[in-house]
């Protein structure tokens, strides 16, 4: 071979292109000070540092926070104390979820499938392929075969707009898996979703609900001043909860008994006069038949059901009455009510019904009605579209299918069963990870997959995103201005806002942008011809506040403060419904009556339990898991395990820290158990969060279990919601 | 050898680290780049055949193919290994003892001290980053880049400076490699490139996990 070096070579061409543009080093622009980087970096720490007032998104409480900024990077971020939700607090999940700004993991670009692979494009191919490959299946299927399904968020009424102006009626939010029984109940005995007076309350009942754990800031605050001033706090949960840490007593009440523990103590408020009876006489219809239907609940009867002394519910339903009408259970949430349970809406209007017997409704220290910021319209300066001409195809709000289902919301958990159906042919999932918090994950692919298109809106590859034909990456909340919101509203309302604090990382755009850049490349740009800024001015409007003072504080209250008193329920009644003619008219119990659960584990069986789930103060849903700091506590703490009763594992032969197999009719899995005498016996408490089998999250793959492993494909047969705590397992040693 | 060398040494290195297409198969068919390469090694004490993976040795699709196939394996493909090609994630996020976030001192994020610096310094140069670089200023193939406009036209103190505070990953970068049993292509890349850098550009210094040590 001939030596190299020795030969003179001929000057090598460098055809491709340079990266770099400019016209090289100009003598004198810079000083070593700034070229050396340890000088540089002295200089920039004493930058000046900007404070942006925005909202938190690591989870659905949408905290109110100062975005902190220095050098064009985030440098802090701390609780706004203006906010009702969060006074002036951050949870871990504010602080770890931070962490994706960075994430050189994040989807950079928008990404279009080719074959089982992701190939980046540029936003012009998406929205051009996108909106060609919807147009033509909507020719071919009609307006009706196209969804939109979403975690609430500020924009989202424009998601709704977007699926109006193509005449769909298919808007859908996450609610049949969280919270629809819930709200259903409310909504059918006090005509809305009420509050919690808990601050001013003397005697404070906690059912299922953890704001401790599935965290609401404000609410735990509001808990801890109470106690503070002499208040009691019973917690009626399953599982020792974060919540009743704080209790003063805790009731472990088996699951999915909650309405009978209700109807028992209903009972002893109806049987000994307990109830408030000017509340009742003025303001409320339907007490005779309740009356009439209450005797067969005497305590004696709950306690056999729910397994709390019936001497325990005569005392609480004797303490509480005591100190109504500053006395009150908690409005609820997920847990217990919130969409568990066949009986989940039963107990929820008994709950609410009880709530009713003390009278304190609209009362301080009791349930109250928040203020609310109605928002300003875009109509008449942007005309909205006539919307759809057919019903939602998941029944909701249609008589006998699921006739006290939210049409709002609709019933998220259906639409893998439409789209198997083929009456469903393409849709958008945004801020929202079906495949994993929708129940038989198996089935939800099979029907996302069987989508002719399906584009998810992003910021990570979830498992959604992973099988979906194009991804567009969202940019991350600290880097998009979005629309104004309500959610902080309490005893006055509060408009909110989040705000831009630096420019997007990578080639990401905010929701309202991709929202509106759909619209337009959709045809339907005429409904999509404002800025964000002329729109939120809009939404204002009413309140007489400028977007700029809102864009400076972040937190604004808007009207009057809320005053103490029932006046009328936005019932057909006009009061509170106690029984209800309308529930009557569609053959649904007038008043409260028990209704089992609909699957009980074996009393025969040592190895068969109830599944149920929560949350813990550091995870939310599917989204924070793969954050490394917030994972990092989970392992800290050892908190990825299944908890047991203690007596009942040691029947089994367990001990702390087992791994067990556990396995229910659509799935099985291992993980590790934590002995405990925390919780009911009858069941076993998975945390929520873990789960994540999308092998692009890193740190949250194959960590722990979900519950909708377990989970089959269930539906209230009256409000349409999953039941996500009707499935037994079978745990043994693995 | 030569600054006019190193300069294009420097230009050959960022090509070789970009996204490979046709016109690097163009430049590589070139047999003056093969005979630098080789005389290269040779000087650094290895042998000359490290350049021989440079050296188309089938046809044309199939190497690009195939050089295309390993870059996304190794660096881009979001079901490959990822090797992150970007300083910043090889180094803690920010020295500023004051930053408030959590991850203020972590490693494997994009947009670090060291990415703000090179944005401050081409922003002050007037040098434009492509679309494609907007979040990684500090990617080894603008590093690279501007490696050679400093071999152009800067004093020897400041390129061995920017070596020290930039370039100083390449190590590590190099373990991620073999770890990932890179091909010889992108296996004898990166060690052109750690070769390059501590023979001819810092004076003897050389940097390993980022504690710089002299040889």
């Amino acid at each position: 071979m001939e030596k190299p070096g020795k030969t003179k070579m001929k000057p090598i061409k460098i055809s491709r292109r340079t990266f770099l543009k400019g016209s090289g080093l100009a003598a004198g622009a810079l000083s070593m000070g700034v070229f050396d980087f340890t000088s540089w970096s002295r200089t920039s720490m004493e930058g000046p540092v900007t404070r942006i007032p925005t909202i938190c998104n690591g989870c659905g409480n949408r905290c109110a926070i100062f975005a902190y900024v220095k050098n064009k990077r985030i440098w802090r971020i701390e609780g706004n104390p203006e906010a009702n939700g969060n006074q002036g607090v951050i949870c871990p999940k504010g602080h770890g979820y931070v962490h994706d700004l960075y994430n050189p993991n994040r989807i950079r670009s928008p990404l279009k499938r080719v074959g089982t692979k992701f190939q980046a494009i540029s936003w012009e191919q998406a929205y051009k392929e996108i909106s060609q490959k919807i147009n033509l299946i909507l020719m071919d299927n009609g307006p009706e075969s196209i969804f939109w399904v979403n975690y609430p968020m500020p924009n989202h009424g424009y998601a709704l707009r977007l699926m109006h102006s193509l005449t769909s009626p298919h808007y859908f939010t996450h609610g049949s898996t969280c919270f629809t029984a819930r709200n259903a109940a409310w909504n059918f005995t006090v005509g809305k979703l009420p509050a919690n007076d808990l601050v001013n309350s003397k005697y404070i009942m906690i059912m299922g609900r953890n704001p401790a754990g599935g965290i609401d800031l404000g609410q735990v605050k509001d808990i801890v001043k109470a106690k503070e001033k002499g208040a009691k706090v019973i917690v009626v949960d399953p599982r020792h909860s974060e919540t009743a840490i704080l209790a003063d007593e805790w009731l472990p009440i088996k699951p999915g008994t909650d309405l009978a523990f209700l109807l028992a103590m209903i009972n002893v408020m109806v049987e000994e006069k307990l109830y408030e009876k000017e509340f009742i006489e003025n303001h409320t219809v339907g007490f005779p038949q309740l009356e009439d239907e209450i005797i067969n609940y005497p305590p004696v009867w709950a306690e056999k059901i729910c397994e709390i002394p019936a001497k325990t519910i005569v005392r609480i339903a004797r303490e509480m009455a005591m100190q109504k009408p500053r006395a009150l259970i908690h409005r609820g949430y997920h847990g217990a009510f919130g969409a568990q349970y066949l009986n989940s809406f039963q107990t929820a209007r008994a709950l609410a019904i009880a709530n009713s017997l003390l009278g304190n409704i609209n009362r301080e220290g009791g349930i109250y009605f928040s203020e609310s910021a109605n928002l300003g319209e875009l109509q008449p300066t942007h005309p909205a579209p006539a919307g759809p001409s057919s019903s939602k195809a998941d029944g909701t709000g249609i008589p006998g299918r699921y006739p006290l289902g939210s049409y709002g919301d609709g019933i998220t958990h259906a639409i893998p069963e439409l789209a198997l159906r083929g009456i469903l042919k393409c849709g958008f999932v945004y801020h929202h990870n079906p495949l994993r918090t929708n129940p038989n994950p198996k089935r939800v692919i099979a029907g996302y997959k069987k989508l002719d298109l399906m584009v998810v809106i992003d910021p990570v590859l979830s498992e959604t995103a992973s099988i979906a034909h194009y991804v567009l990456p969202a940019s991350f909340y600290l880097e998009a201005d979005d629309a104004v919101d309500t959610k902080h509203s309490g005893k006055q309302a509060q408009v909110t806002i989040q705000q831009k604090a630096i420019e997007p990382v990578f080639d990401t755009r905010s929701a309202f942008q991709i929202i509106t850049d759909l619209g337009k490349h959709l045809g339907v740009g005429r409904y999509f011809n404002f800025t964000l800024d002329e729109a939120n001015a809009l939404r204002l409007k009413p309140f007489g506040v400028s977007l700029e003072s809102l864009k400076a504080k972040g937190v604004l209250p808007v009207g009057p403060q809320w005053k103490e008193g029932f006046v009328k329920a936005d019932t057909p009644s006009g009061k509170v419904e106690i029984a209800s003619a309308v529930l009557n008219e569609l053959g649904y119990p007038a008043v409260p009556r028990w209704e089992a659960p609909l699957v009980s584990p074996d009393d025969k069986d040592p190895h068969s339990f109830r599944l149920i789930h929560g949350k813990q103060a550091y995870h939310t849903h599917a989204m924070t898991a793969n954050q490394p700091y917030l994972m990092a506590i989970s392992r800290r703490y050892d908190m990825i395990r299944l908890w047991i009763n203690r007596a009942r594992a040691e029947k089994l032969g367990l001990k702390d820290g087992d791994v067990v197999q556990m396995k229910s009719m659509i799935g099985e899995g291992k993980i590790r158990v934590k002995l405990t005498e925390g919780l009911h016996p009858s069941c076993v408490w998975l945390p929520s969060g873990y789960g994540n089998f999308s092998k692009y999250l890193t740190t949250a793959y194959d960590q722990g279990l979900s519950y909708n492993d377990f989970l089959p494909t269930l539906f209230d047969p009256a409000v349409g919601h999953a039941m996500a705590s009707e499935v037994i397992v079978q745990v043994k040693k693995a | 050898m030569t600054t006019q060398e190193k300069e294009q040494i420097c230009s050959i290195a960022a090509m070789l680290f970009a996204p490979p297409d046709a016109m690097l198969v163009d430049d590589l068919e070139q047999e003056s780049f093969h005979r630098l390469l080789a005389k290269c090694f040779l000087k650094w004490g290895r042998d000359s055949e490290m350049a021989s993976p440079f050296i188309r040795g089938w046809d044309r699709d199939s190497f690009l193919g195939a050089l295309q196939s390993e870059y996304e394996r190794l660096f881009t493909d979001m079901d490959g290994v990822r090797i992150s090609l970007v300083e910043s994630t090889y180094k803690p996020w920010t020295l500023d003892k004051d930053c408030g976030m959590v991850f203020a001192a972590s490693k494997g994020l994009v947009m670090g001290d060291w990415a703000a610096h090179l944005l401050d310094i081409y922003e002050r140069l007037s040098l434009e980053i492509p679309e494609d670089f907007r979040s990684t200023p500090d990617h080894l193939v603008l590093e690279l880049e501007f490696l050679s406009l400093l071999h152009q036209s800067a004093p020897k103190e400041w390129i061995s400076t920017f070596v020290e505070d930039h370039l100083d990953w390449i190590p590590e970068l190099k373990k991620e490699m073999d770890k990932a049993g890179s091909s010889p292509f992108y296996k004898n890349a990166v060690e052109f490139v750690q070769l390059f850098l501590e023979h001819e550009t810092s004076d003897g210094k050389v940097n390993d996990h980022g504690k710089k040590r002299i040889c």
